[in-house]
């Protein structure tokens, strides 16, 4: 769900950069902890799932301008280091196609290692067992998951390059042009974008004007952005309860509370 | 995701790129993508652009299914590219110019070089493990394609979905992902199982290069590469 479509050359080279080192020492890590583990055994597993993950996000959802991405359901399955190498997979193969930057797959890898991290995590958490359906289990799973690493992905991206690049699908047309003048941008690296925050003022109007702008149904504003954010998340987690529910009727062990992922 | 018809050209399409070498293609690709983000200049950017023009041309390459899978990234281009300060600014292009020609650059790799190629190139990198689970992906991806297309349209056909049931259009979409995702893994386990029959242990033996000799598309590319980064340490 949070997988961010933000083109090459938006982020700062810090930014960037910074993800990617973040993103290897985390992916070495996993694939050191899989080899010690003798987890080679997983490799058709992860596959598949990337696969699948692949496949998912290729299809629209319809009433919201996102995707599902079954990040959670990686992490209920695979576990989280094994999961995080799946959507390290998935981010490469779509950045090659041109969904996100070459540039941003650091930062996606990340953002969906937290849904992978935090839906392996919970899954093996108490609170969610027993009492509740497995379809329930999934969706409050997902739902809490989602809402986590939205709110992580968006407040990330707020804080480095504006309230612009959060909103999905917006028309920003008719302003263009009082904006540009507005905006006074300089370079700390040679084709890096970076805003003036000397004009902390404008800019905190553009961003406020950006969010005006964003519609949903009868909803406008910051409202319809978290309504937007709200269904796609409600909807991810509908589907990844109805998966889980699924699974655990034809195949039950895969779930099966100690069925650890090095047995799997 | 046109997966399979990206395939279908990098393995059937013949052209002088095609038959270059998939190591000085991606050091190519991956120089322009350098160029791009570090330039500055309308003009630099817009001279990549023309290169990989050219060079499309060169590889024969469909132009109507070129601008379609660069549709993806010139839509999210010029929504950023608006935000950050629209076309008529030098950043607003440069933003856009930059998106599309990543992309392109990316895409250009992709429909000349079969992707067993492009991960052989990666394995000299990135460690065995990740090659292997690219390839598998790629191969998993190709299989279970055809099995989502064919299960839509029995959904389709059986009454699955219908336009004013949105929530039993999801609860069929999850079970349509849980019989897909269990073909999947019973698929995958019959593959480790044929691999480990054939002697898999954590790592897929790649073919290595034989003909060490340049084609006329490697001399062009290091010309092309060469000429450009000359051009813009002197202008």
């Amino acid at each position: 769900m949070s997988h961010i479509h933000i083109p090459d050359g938006v982020f700062s080279l810090p930014i960037w950069v910074g993800s990617y080192i973040v993103m290897v020492i985390l992916l070495l890590g996993a694939l050191y902890q899989m080899k010690k583990n003798g987890l080679e055994r997983k490799i058709p597993y992860i596959a598949v799932m990337a696969a699948t993950m692949l496949i998912a996000m290729s299809i629209p959802l319809g009433i919201v301008p996102l995707h599902i991405s079954l990040a959670v359901f990686s992490g209920i399955f695979l576990g989280p280091m094994v999961g995080f190498v799946a959507v390290f997979v998935v981010n490469v193969i779509l950045a090659f196609m041109g969904h996100g930057g070459i540039t941003v797959i650091g930062l996606n890898t990340l953002v969906m290692g937290i849904e992978v991290f935090l839906g392996s995590l919970f899954f093996q958490q108490g609170w969610f067992q027993q009492k509740n359906s497995i379809f329930w289990r999934g969706f409050f799973i997902t739902f809490l998951t989602l809402f986590i690493s939205t709110s992580l992905a968006t407040g990330f991206l707020v804080s480095t390059v504006g309230w612009e690049f959060v909103i999905p699908h917006s028309h920003h047309e008719d302003h263009t042009h009082e904006r540009i003048e507005s905006h006074e941008e300089h370079e700390n690296y040679e084709g890096s974008i970076h805003i003036d925050h000397t004009k902390e003022e404008h800019n905190e109007s553009n961003h406020k004007e950006a969010l005006t702008e964003v519609n949903y149904l009868f909803f406008s504003g910051g409202l319809a952005l978290f309504i937007i954010l709200l269904v796609g998340i409600l909807l991810e987690s509908l589907i990844t309860g109805g998966l889980l529910a699924f699974m655990m009727d034809i195949r039950p062990h895969l779930f099966e509370k100690n069925h650890s992922t090095k047995e799997r | 995701m046109h997966l399979a018809d990206i395939d279908y050209m990098a393995i059937h399409q013949k052209s002088i790129f095609h038959q270059s070498k998939p190591l000085i293609k991606t050091i190519f690709v991956f120089s322009l993508m350098g160029i791009l983000l570090f330039s500055s200049t309308i003009e630099k950017s817009i001279g990549v652009l023309v290169i990989l023009l050219l060079l499309s041309m060169g590889a024969k390459i469909s132009f109507p299914f070129l601008f379609h899978l660069l549709a993806y990234p010139l839509f999210f281009g010029g929504l950023f590219s608006l935000m950050v300060g629209g076309i008529g600014t030098k950043e607003g292009v440069i933003l856009l110019l930059r998106a599309i020609g990543v992309a392109w650059s990316f895409l250009f790799l992709l429909l000349t070089t079969p992707y067993s190629d492009i991960f052989r190139v990666f394995s000299f990198f990135m460690p065995t493990i990740l090659i292997d689970i690219f390839l598998l992906t790629y191969r998993s991806v190709f299989i279970l394609l055809d099995s989502v297309e064919n299960m839509f349209q029995s959904i389709r056909l059986r009454g699955g979905f219908h336009p004013g049931h949105l929530l039993r259009n999801f609860k069929n979409f999850s079970k349509m992902l849980g019989v897909v995702f269990l073909y999947a893994m019973e698929m995958s386990e019959r593959m480790y199982q044929i691999y480990a029959l054939r002697g898999y242990e954590g790592k897929l033996p790649v073919t290595k290069e034989s003909e060490q000799r340049l084609t006329i598309g490697d001399v062009l590319l290091i010309l092309i590469g060469m000429g450009y980064g000359i051009g813009m340490v002197i202008l």
